[in-house]
């Protein structure tokens, strides 16, 4: 049972890891197809990433263009630290004694970041909804922006989480000082 | 903390050491430091009865109330 613990906190570790290197370049690629359709050649607004054609949007604004942009930039790059805060946990985590305030800390960390996400995600849907309104085209905006609400609800059970750790540290210390 | 643990004055008392009474309780030296100094949270029943076993005294020689007022 104890090895297949730890065989599944090392395969977790992998898919963190790879998780938040996908993330950092998915940050890294709307950043720089964001700068060359920007600075460069609009065309590359065509295709941002896999598949994101905001070029009805850039010919309508580039105000708006460039907000919606940034925010994507911003919910990806949040999504990358959420998951770097992840691979921090797996990093101090003893098994031994897990209540750690350390660990605590980050747990919290996670919630807040996770309900700013969800909210950041909220609001990037109803903008790309807004604009939709005014009858811009948005391809591959909808499945871009994911569900805000499912963020909002992880944060709400992180943070649920992060009180009963809080008490687990109070128990572990009790119990490290009974003789 | 209002309960004081009196274990060196059982220990000079019987004229043993810590490491002594650490084989003879099967208790670690930190363990044993932790309830000598008095930083101890909680001591288990099992742990008290070796102790006054190995020591040949009562709880009460170990352990004592003082109130927090007169402390």
């Amino acid at each position: 049972m104890k090895k297949k613990t730890h065989e599944l906190l090392i395969i977790m570790k992998v898919l963190s890891w790879i998780a938040f290197f996908g993330l950092c370049i998915k940050t890294g690629a709307l950043a720089i197809t964001f700068f060359v359709s920007e600075f460069i050649n609009p065309i590359a607004s065509k295709n941002l990433y896999l598949g994101l054609n905001l070029s009805n949007l850039k010919q309508f604004s580039n105000l708006h263009y460039s907000a919606i942009i940034l925010l994507l930039i911003f919910l990806t790059a949040l999504k990358a630290y959420m998951i770097y805060l992840v691979i921090r946990i797996f990093l101090k985590l003893n098994l031994m004694n897990p209540f750690s305030t350390d660990v605590a800390l980050l747990i919290k960390r996670i919630s807040y970041v996770a309900l700013a996400t969800g909210a950041l995600a909220m609001m990037a849907t109803q903008y790309g909804q807004w604009l939709s309104k005014k009858g811009v085209e948005l391809n591959g905006l909808t499945e871009f922006v994911d569900s805000g609400a499912a963020f909002l609800f992880f944060a709400g059970i992180i943070f649920i989480i992060s009180l009963v750790f809080k008490k687990g540290i109070e128990i572990q210390t009790e119990n490290e000082l009974t003789v | 903390m209002p309960i004081i643990v009196n274990l060196d004055v059982m220990m000079a008392k019987r004229k043993m050491s810590l490491n002594e009474l650490s084989e003879k309780v099967g208790l670690t030296l930190a363990n044993l430091s932790i309830l000598k100094t008095g930083k101890a949270k909680a001591v288990r029943f099992s742990t008290l009865e070796t102790i006054c076993k190995v020591l040949q005294c009562q709880p009460g020689d170990i352990l004592e109330y003082v109130d927090d007022k007169a402390h």
